[in-house]
């Protein structure tokens, strides 16, 4: 009786499990609601597998010093191991009469069905670069493996975030790799850091798109780079190739919606923000209350550096590789910039804080700052201040129109959900407002009901991989 | 004899009036040949001297003025009068042009010189502030010679009316009502809904647009753009037009002009920084910024589509003095002003589209506000126009992404009581000064000067004193090569 009571409970769990589960990622997307989740079950039971289990890379990874293995030896790697062919491309492009480095890691997928969807670009927020996105902070396989098995990747490192080897100095003195080939001078750094608008990065990764890839394109810009695939929806070509769709991972809107829903906010009295778990706020510096210019004449050269007290605001949960029983959020996020102090960046210029969040009112002030860092250095380069101004604040400009469809993926555990009250989560009003201008459009948000945090990447890399993998697959039909 | 003393008295006249201003010329162009001054100053007894006459003494359009109700007369009329009569060919012109998918008129009254020399300058292209208009600079409040009426005897002029400031007529509503709406379209009365939409839709890039149609299609040669006020902006946005910047060529010319709102935000950073590194006993006041006698814009958070409307008390804090045309010895100032708005309360708009202050000042952190405002406004009216925020939205606050690259010449003109611009008592804070300053720093290699009219003119030097106006304008177009 034992015996035949056992498996036939296992086969009726087994038989019951879809049933239990909730909608699947489709099912859900085909809702024409504020936000829509997933629950946690059906994530954790996504699936992928790697040819030889990631091994290949990881034993890379594990034999560079501080993980910083050098990209090019990915490329080396036999495809059919891997599962892509993997190409390593180094950009450069001149701006502001500056030459600059962008750097992408082409995964080209061996599936033959992935040339039939969008190529997906994943580009880096502030503080990380590819390394982030490829292998998790263990050195197991990252996000970006396991989507390559399915599509085609490229995953792009805005300029000075990467450096070949990582950074031997601490995070607290480290210079931006704004060129790969040399060191530069402290005058150099002065400046580049000075004039790193979105615009810059933005020339950097059309040429990086137009000259490596072909086709439609999925542009996820995390965090701060949030910006950029909304910057490209004001590109005519770029436009072309995004065909009205937009991907988004931990990457809330453009600064100007943002500015807008402010608006609309101060202007209803019966306006109160939505308590959040956290009391709002996640590590990225550009809230409202900061002194920009506090750090002196040459504040735009300041970089906000990457601490354990910042990392364990909200970045460092449960979910996080790094994490054991005991350990305490600042206990996790000391562990990550420890593991993470060569290969990653860590530091983010203040000018891309403070034109991703609603600063435009300081144009001035960083005008003033890039002309003291020019008269310092006495601009041997020849920087026409003049054509930094233009660029500035084009975030408070993206357009919001001309959309298809659009669907923003947010962690339960992301500053851009809010647990308590989803309704009024980040991404979810951020969207609302997208609606309101693509009336036509399928806009969707969706939220992965488990404990994930912005950085969902490291920390459920493979299941976070199929999820998106399911949402590019939803989007496609959505043309059909 | 009589006729022979008349001949004789006249000529001697005329040869006394072009020998003073030859003399007065000479001592403009030295003030401006000075390349260390970080300004310049023109005494009164130098200005007063300066000025001719014009060949009917103005008579035939004062004539048209005093005939038409509240001095409004029909600038179609001025182009009928005979350009022996008046030193110049007048043509009235209106330009219909389409941007956020609505039709915009723009005018242009043009007055071609009949002096064969001034087809070796630049068209002069006078545009009106925000609640002026062209008679401001055709003729004066008491409807006699205007500023624009001598200029042309020497040079070709375009004056411009933006968008909404004009209408034939003038207004039958006093300026306080609501009913007194801009004139957006010429040939049509507008419903309400609309001119609430368009009063938040007249961006310096809409008015650039007309101006730019205006001027391509009504004048050749080089261009020395005058934007009085408000329509400052103007001036400094065409520098970052290809085809209006080929065509000013590296000049500038500022008459109460100032400089654009770009550099507000510079000065306020300017401001900081010094004081972050100045003990608190050691802190002044601000440079760069003069006791505003302009109507104070409006600080409270009035709707985007409501006007700003002027009345006596903001006209009598620095705009009304004593060298008003309207101004009689035991007046106060406030008489003045409340004169001023009584004799120009038909034909003169006396409203300004708050947009238009709101973008020639600091304030961009209101952009959030505008586009919520006008997506509130569509939203009401259904937007039967067609209105595209989105495009709205891209162009908002060009004011503050105006190059200061490319110049060879600026001269900034200014009257010694604007205070707007001006500030007599501590000349180095006046915000003139900062913007010259500015573009000193930008343009190292230019010529960029900084000229003071002595005599007490105000920021309405042009009704003030007209003909010596003219004649100081004309000897710095002079000045440029």
């Amino acid at each position: 009786m034992k015996r035949f009571t056992l498996p036939a409970l296992v086969t009726g769990l087994t038989l019951a499990c879809p049933l239990l589960g909730g909608p699947s990622i489709p099912e859900l997307l085909d809702q024409d609601k504020p936000f829509v989740m997933l629950a946690e079950a059906d994530f954790r039971a996504l699936k992928m597998t790697l040819p030889d289990g990631g091994k290949t890379v990881s034993d890379l990874a594990l034999a560079a010093p501080g993980g910083a293995f050098d990209p090019r030896d990915v490329a080396k790697i036999p495809a059919a191991t891997l599962g892509y062919k993997a190409d390593w491309i180094v950009e450069r492009y001149t701006r502001y009469n500056l030459p600059w480095d962008i750097t992408g890691l082409k995964l080209t997928s061996l599936d033959p069905e992935a040339k039939k969807y969008p190529w997906l670009v994943i580009m880096n927020g502030g503080a990380a670069n590819v390394y982030e996105f490829y292998i998790d902070l263990k050195n197991r396989p990252g996000w970006g493996q396991y989507l390559a098995q399915k599509r085609n990747v490229l995953i792009v490192t805005i300029p000075g975030n990467f450096k070949y080897g990582g950074w031997e100095k601490s995070i607290a003195d480290r210079d931006p790799a704004f060129l790969l080939d040399r060191e530069l001078t402290a005058d150099e750094v002065l400046v580049y850091n000075s004039v790193f608008t979105n615009r810059v990065i933005f020339q950097g990764l059309k040429q990086l798109l137009t000259k490596n890839t072909t086709g439609d394109l999925l542009l996820i810009g995390h965090s701060t780079s949030g910006e950029l695939p909304h910057l490209a929806q004001g590109d005519p070509e770029l436009k072309a190739r995004l065909n009205g769709r937009f991907l988004g991972w931990g990457s809330g809107g453009p600064v100007r919606v943002k500015a807008v829903i402010a608006a609309k906010h101060a202007a209803d009295p019966e306006y109160k923000a939505a308590p959040t778990l956290t009391g709002g706020g996640g590590g990225d510096d550009g809230g409202s209350g900061r002194d920009w210019t506090k750090p002196g004449d040459y504040w735009l050269n300041v970089l906000a550096r990457r601490t354990p007290a910042v990392y364990s605001r909200v970045y460092s949960r449960w979910s996080n590789p790094l994490y054991e029983p005991g350990m305490s959020v600042l206990d996790i996020a000391t562990k990550w910039l420890e593991v993470e102090g060569r290969r990653r960046a860590n530091f983010k210029q203040p000018l891309e804080d403070l034109e991703h969040s609603d600063n435009f009112a300081a144009k001035g002030q960083v005008e003033v700052g890039i002309e003291k860092a020019l008269k310092k250095t006495g601009n041997p380069w020849g920087v026409n201040l003049e054509d930094v101004q233009k660029d500035l604040c084009s975030t408070s400009f993206s357009p919001a129109m001309g959309f298809r469809t659009m669907v923003w993926c947010v962690g339960k555990l992301d500053g851009h959900w809010n647990a308590i009250y989803p309704a009024q989560g980040g991404d979810v009003g951020i969207a609302a407002e997208y609606r309101l201008r693509n009336p036509h459009a399928k806009i969707r948000v969706i939220g992965w009901d488990l404990n994930v945090t912005h950085y969902a990447h490291v920390e459920v890399p493979e299941q976070l991989a199929a999820a998106i993998i399911s949402v590019t697959s939803w989007m496609m039909k959505q043309d059909s | 004899m009589k006729l022979i003393f008349s001949t004789c008295l006249t000529a001697g006249l005329l040869t006394l009036t072009a020998s003073a201003d030859e003399t007065a010329e000479k001592k403009i162009w030295a003030l401006l040949d000075d390349p260390k001054s970080v300004y310049v100053s023109l005494s009164t007894p130098d200005f007063m001297s300066l000025g001719w006459e014009l060949p009917d003494g103005g008579k035939h359009v004062t004539e048209l003025a005093l005939a038409a109700p509240g001095g409004a007369f029909d600038p179609r009329d001025v182009a009928k009068l005979d350009p022996k009569v008046l030193g110049y060919k007048a043509d009235w012109i209106v330009e219909r042009y389409q941007h956020y998918n609505l039709g915009w008129d723009i005018t242009g009254l043009r007055l071609t010189s009949n002096d064969p020399e001034a087809k070796k300058y630049p068209w002069l292209v006078i545009m009106n502030g925000g609640a002026a208009n062209v008679y401001e600079f055709f003729v004066d409040l008491k409807n006699r010679p205007g500023w624009g009426q001598f200029l042309a005897q020497k040079l070709n002029v375009m004056i411009v009316t933006i968008p909404g400031n004009f209408k034939y007529g003038g207004w039958d509503e006093p300026i306080s009502s609501e009913k007194r709406q801009p004139a957006y379209l010429l040939d049509q009365e507008l419903p309400m809904a609309e001119s609430e939409i368009r009063n938040c839709l007249l961006t310096n890039t809409n008015v650039m647009h007309g101006l730019k149609q205006l001027l391509m299609k009504n004048t050749t040669g080089d261009l020395l753009l005058i934007g009085h006020s408000t329509s400052g902006e103007m001036a400094m946005l065409a520098n970052n037009d290809p085809e209006m910047r080929a065509r000013t060529n590296g000049r500038y010319l500022g008459w109460g002009s100032g400089g654009p709102a770009r550099l507000d935000g510079v000065r306020d950073a300017r401001e900081e920084l010094a004081k972050s590194k100045k003990p608190a006993a050691e802190e002044t006041p601000a440079a760069g910024r003069a006791t505003r006698a302009a109507p104070a814009e409006p600080r409270e958070r009035m709707a985007l589509h409501l006007l700003s409307r002027r009345n006596k008390e903001t006209y009598a804090r620095g705009y009304s003095r004593w060298l008003n045309p309207l101004y009689e010895p035991g007046m106060s100032t406030f008489d003045i002003a409340e004169k001023w708005l009584e004799v120009e309360g038909r034909r003169r708009a006396n409203f300004k589209q708050q947009i238009q202050s709101i973008e020639h000042g600091g304030a961009i952190d209101q952009k959030g506000w505008i586009e919520v405002s006008i997506e509130k406004l569509l939203k009401k009216s259904g937007n039967p126009w067609g209105v595209n925020l989105e495009e709205v939205s891209a162009e908002l606050f060009s004011t503050h992404f105006t190059r200061m690259d490319g110049y060879q010449q600026m001269v900034w003109t200014v009257g010694h009581y604007d205070r707007n611009h001006w500030l007599p008592e501590d000349p180095m804070k006046a915000p003139e000064v900062f913007f010259a300053n500015e573009y000193r720093q930008k343009n190292p290699n230019a010529k960029i000067r900084l000229i003071v009219w002595d005599p007490l003119i105000t920021h309405y030097g042009h009704v003030e004193l007209p003909k010596q106006l003219a004649a100081a304008t004309y000897s710095v177009v002079r000045w440029y090569k």
